[in-house]
């Protein structure tokens, strides 16, 4: 009985730290906190990015899941009141993020050293609505680390987005996204 | 002893469907924790100067702003003077630009006294998150360019004021600014009906200014001037009220003021209407950001 009670302990113990360090199961995580994003809006004659250094993401490989996000009131486009326009338009106070959760679609070889053509599809958020995008982008290993660029357009109305007027011109419905990151293996 | 096996056979029990219930969670729902990376501070003015007051708002690195100031004559004047435009008014071109987001520099000509200008403000320090404080200084050297024979010492004013700032909350912003005026040369203006006035060379005065949004586009301003010891003779504390108007990149600013004098030196020691009196005119500014 004793015996039998110690043997189910250690096994209600251990799994309860694998638990808590998930990591340690599933060792092939990456992660960075410095990703870049930027988006392209386009006007009639004239055209603008924003872009942020603060693209926090991660890559789960033993799940395939890939998570990303990126606080929107980070995006700069160079000019201060415009940057406020698009925080008022994308009313940043009540939808911070900008954000994507979802998985690979096809089992990858990380062995591979040559960009690695990769697949992901899931749940891309902002200003409160949600929608399943597929998007594809590249990996390519840099000694433990991982770079990541992957390129997508998305419309606003779709997100229920209404297009900022710069004066009478009103910013294209189509907004080209691009992301560029380099991940590293999770700290401990 | 009975009771104490059960006791630890509960409690393994409890451990071991605790551990699965976070580990299996932790698989299925492995989205992290969204945390805010960026703080926005509020904007206490939209704009870098209130109505002829400069402003603690400072214009992003890189950031060249262009700047359209204009006070037309008195309404008192009548329709007869299309309520004080037919009179002559005054006008400033300026430019600005934000060598860091802490730092800006900027010219500018004014087209009474045919005054050049050149101006830098500098953010020194900002309290608090929810209703932020800043702190400021602001410095104006001023040229008179009028052809009177004038060595360009004698053409020079300058003024230097501490700007503090504070929103009170959302929409509620105000401003004090104590400042020191100089004017190399004090003039002695002959006046109608005889006797001289006298001009100062120092001047000294508490600007106070206020912010009141009533949306995300439109806030009332108010600002007052009054010199503080010494003034030149004849002169008034400035006293104007406008509405800010914000739109696409633009803030628009309308107001009625008592001074037509724009540079901030020239306004403490030269304006001479009293807005109570109903000697105010019909003014705007228009700053655009590039």
């Amino acid at each position: 009985m004793k015996a039998h009670l110690t043997i189910k302990t250690i096994l209600a113990w251990t799994i309860l730290l694998l638990s808590w360090s998930p990591q340690v199961v599933v060792s092939q995580v990456v992660e960075t906190n410095k990703g870049e994003v930027e988006f392209t809006s386009h006007v009639p004659l004239h055209t603008f990015s924003g872009v942020s250094k603060e693209l926090v993401g991660k890559i789960d490989f033993g799940t395939g899941t890939v998570d990303f996000y990126v606080d929107l009131s980070s995006l700069k486009t160079g000019i201060g009141k415009r940057d406020k326009d698009m925080r008022t338009t994308l009313e940043v106070d009540q939808y911070p993020f900008a954000e994507f959760f979802g998985s690979f679609t096809k089992p990858m070889n990380l062995d591979l050293t040559s960009d690695l053509a990769v697949e992901v599809k899931g749940d891309f958020s902002i200003h409160g609505v949600s929608k399943e995008v597929t998007i594809t982008g590249t990996l390519k290993k840099k000694g433990l680390s991982w770079q990541l660029d992957a390129s997508w357009s998305l419309l606003l109305s779709d997100y229920n987005i209404e297009p900022p007027k710069l004066l009478i011109m009103k910013v294209d419905e189509k907004q080209d996204i691009r992301i560029s990151s380099l991940l590293s293996p999770e700290s401990k | 002893m009975k009771s104490i096996v059960s006791k630890k056979r509960v409690f393994a029990k409890f451990i071991l469907a605790m551990g699965f219930f976070v580990f299996v969670t932790s698989l299925a729902f492995g989205q992290m924790k969204r945390e805010r990376t960026t703080k926005v501070d509020r904007e206490i003015f939209l704009a870098g100067s209130i109505i002829t007051l400069p402003s603690v708002t400072q214009l992003p690195a890189s950031n060249l702003n262009f700047t359209i100031q204009h006070a037309f004559g008195p309404i008192s004047d009548g329709f007869k003077e299309l309520f004080g435009l037919d009179a002559s008014s005054n006008i400033r071109f300026g430019l600005d630009y934000g060598v860091t987001d802490n730092i800006s520099v900027g010219i500018g000509r004014s087209r009474f006294d045919k005054v050049y200008d050149a101006r830098v403000k500098a953010k020194i320090a900002t309290f608090g998150d929810a209703q932020p404080t800043v702190v400021s200084v602001f410095g104006n050297l001023g040229i008179d360019s009028q052809d009177n024979g004038a060595d360009l010492s004698d053409r020079a004013s300058s003024h230097i004021s501490v700007l503090l700032a504070r929103s009170i909350n959302e929409k509620l912003s105000i401003q004090l600014s104590p400042a020191w005026s100089h004017f190399n040369t004090a003039k002695e203006n002959i006046i109608f009906g005889g006797g001289i006035e006298k001009e100062e060379n120092d001047l000294v005065s508490l600007g106070i200014a206020t912010r009141y949004a009533l949306n995300n586009q439109v806030s009332i301003l108010a600002e007052y001037i009054p010199v503080v010891g010494s003034r030149s003779d004849g002169s008034e504390g400035a006293f104007s009220l406008g509405v800010d108007l914000e739109a696409g990149g633009h803030v628009f600013q309308i107001f009625l003021t008592s001074t037509q004098w724009i540079a901030p030196q020239y306004v403490v020691s030269k304006s001479r209407n009293n807005f109570f009196d109903g000697d105010f005119g019909f003014g705007f500014n228009i700053h655009r950001v590039f």
